[in-house]
Parts: C-alpha cells; structure tokens; sequence
C-alpha cells in the first residue's frame, strides 16, 4: 500500500492501432501503459485484449478521468470502477493527472489546471487519501501541461507537487515533454522545476510531441522534439534510471517508428547511466 | 477566491465561449481559447467517431450543427467520454423528422458499440443444446422456453438503415429506397467478441420477439403454423440458425 519499488524499463501506451502488433508479435519492450478509462468496460475486446497483453508484458494504468483537483470531491462509481480493473490486471502501478476535469456533475473531458494555492493543496491531498484509501495502493501523479496560469498562485507547481507527495505518500509521474510546455506556457525554468522534485518519488517519465506556437500544445501527435530530448538527458542524470514511456495518441505512426524513437530514450538514459557510474 | 469558485467560473468560460474579461491580460485569454476550442472539437470529434456512418450519410455541416446542439442539451456528465453519445440518436430524431434512416443508422452504431463492450455471457452452442434436448418428449419441447444472450437488442425498423450501414461499410453510396416496404425488426448481438446485425424478416421477426418475451416453443410454432403456413421444420432451422448465431444461452428453468 504504501510503496511501490522502483522499475526501470522502456514502454509504450498500448494503442488500438497496434492492438494486432501487441497480440501477434513479441514486441521488444518492457512494460506497457494502458489509458484506464479503456478499458473500463463490462466487457467485450478491450478487455480479451488487454488480458492477452498482460499475459506477455507488465502493464502501468494512466487515467484521464479521476479530477483529483476537484473541489467538491472524487465520484466514487469511478474509483470502484478502476479498482475493479486494477484487481484483475494487477497494474505496476495506477496514475493520473494533477488537474481537475469539471465540476457540478459536468465533464470537461480535459485535463484542466489548478491554482497551486493552500486551499488547492489541501483537496488535492484529501482526494488523493481517498483515492489511495479505495483502491489499496499508492498511485503516481503527472504534472500536467498548462495554457494558463493563476495570478494568486502561493507556490511553484513543482513545491506544489513535492509538498502532494509529501504529505500524501503519493508517486510522480513525471512528464518531462509537460515540463517544457508550461515552461514555455507560464515563462518558468524548466532546469528549475527538475530541481525541485524530490528524487525518491519519481518512479515514471512520460516522453511526448507538442505543437509549436505562441503557446505550445501538448498535442502527442509527433515525435519528441530535440529541446524535450536534452531536459530528459538532464531528468536521467537527476533522477536516475526510471521507467520511461513514449505517449503517443494521434497521427499515430507504424508501431516501429515508435520503438525507434524509444530506442532513442534508452540511449539517453543508458549514456547518463555511464556518466554517473 | 475559493477554488470552487474558480472551478465554476473556469467550466462557465470553457463551455459558454464568454467575453473576454478584463480582469485577465492577453496571454490568459489566449490560454482559455485553447481550452475552450479543445473542449468542442474533443467532443465532437468523439461524436463523429462514435456516429461515423452518420456523419457520412448526413455530411459534415449537418452533423456537426447536430453534434453541436447535443451538446449543449445534453452536457457530458459521465466519466467515459464515450458517455458522449448517450442519447444522441433521439437529438437526431428530433432534428431529423422526416429523415428517419438517420436515427435509425445512429441507433445502429450506438447500440453495436455497446454490445462490444457489453458482458461475455455463456452461450449454448449445437452440441450443448442436443444433450440439453436428448431426453425430450413432444410436450418437452412444446413446453421449452429459451434464455436468450443479454445483450442481444431488437428493435422495429422502418429504414434500410442496415443496408445503409453495410454499404457505406464498403465505402459505397446506398441505393435503392430508404424507406423499407414495410416495417420489421433490427437485431444487434455478439459472436465471440464480433458484434453482429442482421435485419429480420417475418416470420421470423415476431417469433424471436416472442421468445424473447418468454413465449414456449410451441406457441411460437402455432403462431408461425397461423402467420404463413410454416412448418415444424422450418421453426427447427430457424431455432437452428440462432444457436449457430451464438443468439442463445441456455434453456430458461
């Protein structure tokens, strides 16, 4: 419940597109990630899917859906719904998002911002008890990307992150293509934000494409780019070795192009692994 | 300001497209048209993924006003974003009066993306049933009833909805008349994990509605002796074709 070990490997996010390569070939990587929502089904496909996968690779979960910023609390229909798909596919672990998706029964379908305030803080904790409560695991949060920002912020997002995990014994999933995006978004320091997450709680990085603008989106519909590669460089020397994933969820390619482009992430990470030893 | 607060006026902003507020610069309303653009073109985008062969048969425009309208009726709610399209073939229905085809094709899709994800449920195949039946007498099978699979959907359809889905399946224009000569039924149901449909004619359209409703076996065989001259043989082929069909899960207690 309240620890969950370190592991290192190279993934994927598990993608209709590539439901067949997954069912059909051994491809070379060592976990994959599903979107929880789904495969939160009665029944059907997905879920003949997703069983043969787990059979051949371990499997993280990554919701989209639990609005753990929200304020007026978590659905807890949605809460047992997850378990009940973390009970049967026995996940490395269960993430999602720092955000909130709607409010007064509506959904956004979006991963919303927050206000890094106290009072934010506070109900971010809470959920995260409650959700941890219900499904007898610690889970891992990502630091979102952002388009706007609150003037009265009391925090940095990466005190506001570090204090979450502190006070709730919560993991980071930490997505380093998210980091630039707001850096770029909100004029902070990327260099900075790395620095201020507390080491021993980053158990995942996510590698993704954004589109490039006046303000950036985290689009996941291209290839990492090289600025995002370099702040992994640095994430690796930081944080060490850690399970990485590449996100990927339009203009999706062949499924090599992805595997090369992982190929990529274990170079960087194995060529910051020498430097250290 | 409270973070309920903030919350609510941040969804308003996203959902209603507001006026720019002069409380915030430039860059804030920048981000909140990012927001806000991506909230509509997400569901939308779902709608037309959800309701594809409508989106064909109807065009972009129509859809999309149609899609649009839904949306503020009907704001999502549910944690799925497929939850989206819950309801969306009665919006169609009201927007659509003298087009019924497409309410119809809507329900189509709907419903075939539910059965997908729907329970697996114990079917009863050939051989399991011969064993169940090996001991029956004429009454026997006068007196059986049949449990049906549970997420088998009948449905009466005026439309050639079904020839409509088929052909623009193949990426071809639907001919022939839209309207059917006269009204039957639409079943929709898994084999395996292959959702299927198939439009039914008499007969058999209202002896499968019948055992569906818990009629035996032998009314349903009077009721197709009155209807049309069928015979014993030809409701024994039929039982025949829905436990190939996978249609049936066991004998009902």
């Amino acid at each position: 419940m309240s620890h969950i070990a370190p592991f290192t490997g190279f993934g994927l996010g598990l993608r209709r597109e590539h439901h067949a390569d997954f069912l059909e070939h051994d491809v070379p990587v060592d976990f994959v990630e599903i979107i929880s929502e789904n495969f939160m089904v009665d029944g059907g496909r997905p879920l003949h899917t997703l069983d043969k996968v787990r059979e051949r690779h371990p499997v993280a979960m990554h919701g989209i859906s639990m609005s753990i910023g929200g304020a007026q609390g978590l659905n807890a229909d949605y809460l047992a719904r997850l378990k009940q798909l973390a009970d049967r596919i026995e996940p490395l672990w269960v993430s999602d998002h720092l955000c909130w998706t709607g409010i007064d029964g509506h959904n956004s379908h979006d991963l919303l911002p927050l206000p890094y305030t106290q009072e934010a803080l506070d109900i971010v904790c809470a959920n995260i008890a409650q959700a941890q409560d219900v499904l007898g695991r610690v889970m891992l949060f990502e630091n979102p990307s952002s388009y706007v920002s609150f003037p009265d912020a009391d925090m940095a997002e990466w005190e506001f992150l570090a204090a979450m995990a502190a006070r709730t014994g919560c993991y980071l999933l930490l997505d380093v293509n998210n980091i630039y995006v707001s850096a770029i978004n909100h004029g902070f320091d990327a260099d900075a934000f790395l620095a201020g997450i507390p080491v021993d709680r980053v158990r995942q990085i996510h590698l993704a494409g954004h589109t490039p603008g006046d303000i950036v989106i985290d689009t996941h519909d291209r290839a990492v780019c090289e600025d995002v590669w370099s702040l992994y460089a640095k994430a690796c020397a930081r944080f060490g070795p850690c399970a990485t994933m590449i996100e990927r969820d339009d203009d999706i390619p062949p499924l090599q192009d992805l595997l090369d482009e992982l190929a990529i992430a274990r170079d960087i990470a194995a060529a910051q692994e020498r430097v250290a030893a | 300001m409270s973070l309920l607060a903030v919350q609510r006026g941040f969804q308003t902003r996203i959902v209603e497209a507001g006026e720019v507020d002069a409380a915030h610069d430039s860059r804030f309303e920048a981000g909140m048209a990012v927001y806000r653009n991506a909230y509509r073109a997400r569901l939308i985008s779902c709608l037309r993924e959800t309701y594809n062969k409508t989106w064909s048969w109807i065009g972009d425009d129509s859809f999309d006003a149609a899609a649009a309208h839904h949306l503020i009726l009907n704001p999502p709610t549910g944690w799925t974003l497929d939850d989206v399209g819950v309801g969306f073939p009665e919006t169609l229905k009201q927007l659509f009066p003298d087009d019924p085809e497409v309410e119809e094709l809507a329900w189509l899709e709907w419903e075939m993306q539910q059965v997908f994800i729907a329970p697996d449920s114990r079917k009863m195949d050939g051989a399991a049933f011969a064993e169940a039946t090996a001991d029956f007498g004429d009454d026997d099978w006068a007196e059986m009833r049949l449990a049906f699979a549970p997420e088998i959907r009948l449905r009466p359809i005026a439309t050639a909805a079904a020839l409509i889905w088929e052909a623009l399946s193949r990426s071809e224009a639907p001919g022939g008349d839209v309207m059917l000569p006269s009204q039957t039924r639409l079943m929709i149901w898994r084999e395996g994990l292959r959702p299927c449909f198939r439009q039914l004619e008499p007969p058999e359209a209202e002896a499968l509605d019948m055992m569906l409703g818990g009629a035996t076996f032998g009314s349903m065989c009077e009721f197709m002796q009155d209807s049309g001259g069928a015979t014993a043989e030809m409701a024994g082929a039929m039982l025949g074709r829905w436990i190939g069909d996978e249609l049936i899960a066991g004998l009902a207690v």
